[in-house]
This record gives C-alpha cells, structure tokens and sequence, in this order.
C-alpha cells in the first residue's frame, strides 16, 4: 500500500528517547529530589534510623496501592479496599481476642477479605454493577459493620506472631518490609509474565477489542478484584500488628486514599491499561516519605493534611504531564 | 473474505428502539457503509454484527453461518475504533500480533505476519514504538494492522478516520479505500460523515432513527434520494427544500415559477395529487442568468469556499443556495435571475416525505 505522507509527528529519536526515559523513571527521579529537599531541610529525615522506620510504615499502604494497581490496570476500581483492610485486620483481632490462635484468625481474616473481594467481583461482572457503585457500597457496609461488630470498645490484640510482624527484622530490615517485597515481586510476576496480567491489561486497554481477541472478560476482572482483596487481608494484618488493637475510629478512607494516590502517581492508568509495580512502589515511597518528613519538620498536625495534599497533588500532576498516554 | 447478511434486527434498550427492523447484506469483498446521523443507529447495528450487543429480534449470518449465537472472538471478525483501543504499554509489534498471540499463533508465524502487515501499511520502520510515540495517522495505520494481521472474514470499522483532522482524513480516504480493495476484503464501514460514505463505499445504508432509509450506490442515493431526509443527510451543501404548489403542471412558491416536464407531472398523476408538496434542488443545480427569469431571489450572503462561490438567497419565506463560479461578484441585496434544473429536481410528499420523483 502507498502510505499517504501524513504528518509524522514525535519521529525523532532523541525525544522519544527522552521521554521514555522521563516516562519510566520520572517517579523515581521525583523521590530523589523530594529526600533531597527534606534530607537537606533536617538531615535526620535521611538517617538510616528513619529509613528503616519508613520501610516498616509504608507497608500497610504499599499492600493497598499494589491492589489498587491491579485493579486500575483492568479497568476498574475498588472502594472498598481501605475499609476492606481495617475490616479484615478487625475481625482478625477479634477471632484472636476469642480463640487465642493467630493461626485461625489470619485464615479468617483472609477468608473474610476474600469474601468481600468474590462480592465485588461478582457484583460487578456477573451482575454489571457499575464498580463505583458496587464497592462504595461495600466500603460503607463494612465500615457499618466494624461499628456494629466494636460497639464503640476497643480490643487490644496481644500476640507474639503479629510482634513479629510489627517489629521483627531481618539483620536491621524491618520483617514487614520484607513481607511487603515479597509481595511486590510476586506482583511483578503475575502482572507481567501471566496470561492474567497481559489480559488484564489488554481489557484495560480496550475491553471492546479484547472481547474480540477472545478474552474472558468476567473472568479476568473477577480474579483482579480477588487479588486485590488478598492483599488489602495483608495490609489489614500488618496495619492491626502495628497497632495491636482494634478500635471503631479505624476507617481505612485515608489508607485508600493515599493507596490510589500512591498507584497513579506511580503511573497506573486510572482509565485502564497502564501501570507498573516499580512505578506503584516508588509511589509508595513518595507518599511515605512525604508523611513521614512533614512530622520530622514539626509541621503542626491540624496543617499536615493540607501540606500532604498539596504535595500529593503536585506528584499527580507530575505524573500526568511526563505521562504518554496523553 | 465473507458475505454477511442482517435479517430484521431489532435492538431495543428498554423502550427504547436503537435499531428497527433492519436487514441488509454486504457481498464477498464490497465495501459497504452505514451512515446517519449521531444516535441513528449505526454503531449499535455494527456492535451487534460484532457481537458485542445481542440483537433484541432478528437473525446475524456471517458466511451463511448462522452467528446470533457466536461469540465476538469465534465470530472471525476484526474491528476497528474510533479511539484506536490500541494496547498503550505494548509496542507497536505487539499490538498487531496480539490477537494472533491470544489465538496462540506460533511465534514465528506471528513475527512473519506482523512485520507483512507493518510493511504493507507503511509502517515497518515504526515496531519498536509505543503507541503514544505516534501520530494520529499512525496510531490509525497500527489498528488497522491490528484489524487485517488476522485475515478475518470480515471488517468492522466504526468512525476510524474521525480523530483525524481534516487534511489527514482525506489522504486516509483514499488509503483505506485502496487498501481495502487490494486485500479484497468484506467490509462495514460507520460514519457520520457523508462525504466520506459517498467516496469510500460500493453501496451505503443511509439510517435515520434506528431505520434504514435508503440503500444504493453513491449515485443512486445522491440522485435519486428515496425520501427528505436522505435528500437533506447526503450532499454539501445540503439540498434546497422549498414548500410549493404545483398548478396546470407549472410548480409555483415565492420567487419561483417552473414548468415540469411530462415525465414528472405522470408520477406526479400516478402518486396523487396533494394541495401542496416540497421541492428540492440542489446547490450546483441552479444556475445564474443574465437574461429575465420566472425565478429570482434576492442575495443574501456570499460564502467564498476558494474554488467557487456558495451564495445563500431568499425570497418571502424562501432560502436557497447556490453553487457559482467565481466569474460573477454578487452583491448582498441583489436580486438574481436564476435557472434550476428541472430534470434534476425532486419532489416529496410534504406529509409522508416520501419523494414522489
């Protein structure tokens, strides 16, 4: 066929170059210079003591982002995830707080977290209720149900288990970390090396075209949705450890908040289709860090959340202009 | 490549009726085009060709196979968006062999038939790129690789050069209607755009409100509309409308005053007569004359388009417009002494709006 001589745009090498390179490690570069700036406003953000810290606070947030990245990227979206996370943490506390076997409760708990992860995937594929709706629903049954469940009492969940998790290391690195990169290869694996991550990705992309390639859409979508609620069931057990107690002032809302901003900021598509799990971890990074250096710099704590949005808001803003997909 | 035959499709969504009784076939290697305007229709008619929405009533059959229950993906159909829906973390390569992957295609067999199709398109050069490193013409070229890498039975296309701005989607015109010839290839083709219906297409389905209200070649629609609204959809400038009487075979309205020829006043005879019909003449029919005539209208804008003049006149409740030549310098407020040509007029039933020729 003669090609027409139509406008070529972005033909040069140099800039496309550029911009992948923009593109794949923009994020990485924004961490950098954002320890920079704190490390250079109070050298005490940058020491190895904080460092180790933030890797152990990070954790409940990274298991969230992770799970919203795999759903975002098949072209959905999961409320209920934040809620979802203190709701499974909650019930694993009080089977504890009933049988005294952490073994027992982290099975429930993560039978629990899959049940509500079936319930939206089921909710939305079999039924074809729109994912906003089906899982803001969920987010607000399961935070009605913690009330219920609590009745204004908080439990205080004493095991030497959940000690480990909190506070054990490996040499001087935090076991929580470590469990959470477990995960975040595991996610690697799965998103780009199985037919479930590049079909999730292709219906992200275009759910149209990959009902005609010969996806099983339901399927796939279901299974992200299951994904995403065993890892909200980590992120429950890591946040309850830390804390050792189960209180109703737990509303999860900040952590799904901050789990979402950290996988967009890291490059996952909020329409579908794009995203990476080095990008949605250095955007973890970004959140942590962010959270952490506003209390090292004595920022009062009725201003923090402002200062953190604005900062979040700039990562965002960020991400969108050095993205492609424009 | 496949013949497709539609039979009284209909699909409703609640009480409302999409699609409405439509049949139609598109023969082994024709280019066939549905065209209306926006909510007529035509992309649900496409999606259910698909397989992508069920059809309500009616029967689908691709390759005389029966296919209502087909799934899209056995279906051996490739469709292509108006968005593209190209994959945005895959590089050009892989978008085009991805539906040979998922159909688990050898590797080899895959590469030979991306780097065929890339070359075949013009875009060999550009594999290594991801989407968002292209231009809008290139992401086009890339979906239709996508769409032909697979050889299906039959294309689906559905508003794809409607991204493009003007001047592209001219030269793709052109490109996909010899592309599509050369791969011989079945195709369906959505626009809004008429323009590109009447180039592109061996036969067009003009839809109107879920109906199809006429189905011809480009000449046949454009000469012989079936009725008003297939006068007013196709052609540019659009057709002139003007409600008339017609009184011992002479038609009569402000500023006109025609006589019809035998021919025309026998359909008129055959249809029945009414107290009043609406006549249409197009653009380029109506001619300026410097000698006295029984039609005269007053200028009221002139439009320069660069190779000719589109002057818009009135008379009474009468608007009409014109395709000139640029030889003339009409003046606002004018009076002009016009000619239509009578053999090239139509007339519709001003209630039915049926043309009665």
């Amino acid at each position: 066929m003669n090609i027409s001589k139509d406008v070529i745009a972005g033909n040069n090498k140099n800039y496309i170059r550029f911009r992948r390179l923009i593109e794949n490690y923009g994020i990485g570069f924004l961490v950098i210079i954002i320890i920079g700036i704190f490390g250079i406003l109070n050298p005490r953000i940058i020491s190895v003591g904080n460092i180790l810290n933030l890797s152990r606070q990070i954790v409940p947030i990274g298991f969230i982002a992770l799970g919203a990245m795999f759903i975002l990227i098949g072209g959905g979206l999961d409320l209920s995830l934040g809620v979802g996370a203190t709701i499974t943490g909650a019930i694993m506390g009080i089977v504890f707080y009933l049988t005294g076997n952490i073994f027992l409760s982290i099975i429930v708990c993560i039978f629990s977290g899959l049940v509500i992860g079936a319930t939206d995937g089921l909710l939305i594929t079999k039924l074809n209720f729109s994912p906003v709706i089906a899982t803001l629903a969920m987010m607000v049954i399961l935070q009605g149900v913690i009330q219920l469940i609590l009745g204004g009492r908080i439990l205080y969940v004493d095991s030497p288990v959940l000690k480990h998790i909190s506070r054990g290391t490996v040499g001087k690195i935090p076991f929580a970390f470590i469990f959470l990169m477990i995960f975040y290869i595991l996610g690697y694996f799965i998103l780009e090396h199985t037919k479930y991550g590049i079909y999730s990705r292709a219906i992200g992309g275009g759910e149209n075209n990959a009902k005609i390639a010969g996806i099983n859409i339901p399927l796939i979508k279901f299974f992200s949705y299951i994904i995403a609620a065993f890892l909200m069931c980590m992120s429950g057990i890591v946040l309850v450890s830390r804390m050792a107690l189960i209180s109703p002032a737990m509303s999860g809302f900040p952590m799904l908040l901050d789990g979402f901003s950290a996988a967009v900021i890291g490059g996952t598509s909020v329409t579908g289709g794009k995203g990476n799990v080095v990008g949605v971890f250095l955007g973890v990074i970004f959140i942590g860090i962010i959270t952490n250096a506003l209390v090292f710099l004595k920022v009062p704590s009725e201003a923090q959340d402002l200062y953190r949005g604005l900062l979040i808001a700039f990562a965002l803003i960020f991400e969108r202009s050095v993205s492609m997909r424009k | 490549m496949a013949n497709l035959v539609l039979k009284n499709i209909t699909k409703k969504f609640g009480k409302i009726v999409a699609v409405n009784n439509f049949s139609f076939n598109v023969n082994d290697a024709e280019f066939v085009t549905l065209v209306g305007p926006s909510g007529c229709g035509k992309s649900t008619t496409l999606n259910i060709i698909a397989g992508l929405e069920d059809p309500t009533e009616g029967e689908i059959y691709i390759d005389n196979i029966f296919s209502n229950n087909i799934p899209p993906s056995k279906r051996d159909i490739a469709m292509v968006f108006q968005s593209y829906a190209l994959y945005p973390h895959m590089r050009v390569r892989e978008n085009i062999g991805f539906g040979l992957k998922i159909r688990r295609f050898d590797k080899k067999e895959i590469q030979k038939r991306v780097t065929e199709t890339a070359d075949f398109l013009g875009i060999g050069n550009l594999l290594d790129r991801k989407p968002a490193e292209l231009s809008g013409g290139q992401r086009q070229r890339v979906a239709l690789g996508r769409a032909i890498v697979r050889k299906p039975k039959l294309f689906l296309l559905d508003e794809p050069l409607s991204n493009l701005d003007a001047k592209l989607r001219t030269q793709m015109r052109a490109d996909l209607k010899i592309l599509f010839s050369d791969l011989k290839g079945s195709v369906v083709y959505v626009t809004h755009d008429q323009l590109e219906a009447m180039t592109m297409s061996d036969r067009l389905a003009v839809m109107n409100d879920g109906i199809i209200q006429q189905i011809g070649s480009s000449d046949e629609v454009y000469d012989h509309p079936s009725n008003l609204f297939v006068a007013g959809f196709i052609g540019s400038p659009m057709m002139n409308f003007v409600n008339v009487k017609i009184e011992r075979g002479v038609i009569y309205s402000d500023g006109i005053e025609m006589a019809l020829t035998k021919q025309q006043l026998d359909k008129i005879a055959t249809y029945g007569y009414k107290k009043e019909y609406i006549l249409g003449t197009r653009p380029e029919n109506i001619t300026i004359l410097k000698s006295e005539s029984k039609i005269r209208f007053e200028v009221e804008v002139v439009e320069d388009a660069g190779a000719e003049y589109i002057i818009h006149l009135k008379n009474g409740k009468n608007r009409i417009s014109l395709v000139s030549e640029k030889d003339i310098s009409p003046k606002r407020g004018e009076s002009l002494n016009l000619q239509f040509d009578v053999n090239k007029t139509h007339l519709f039933d001003i209630d039915t709006k049926v043309a009665i020729y």
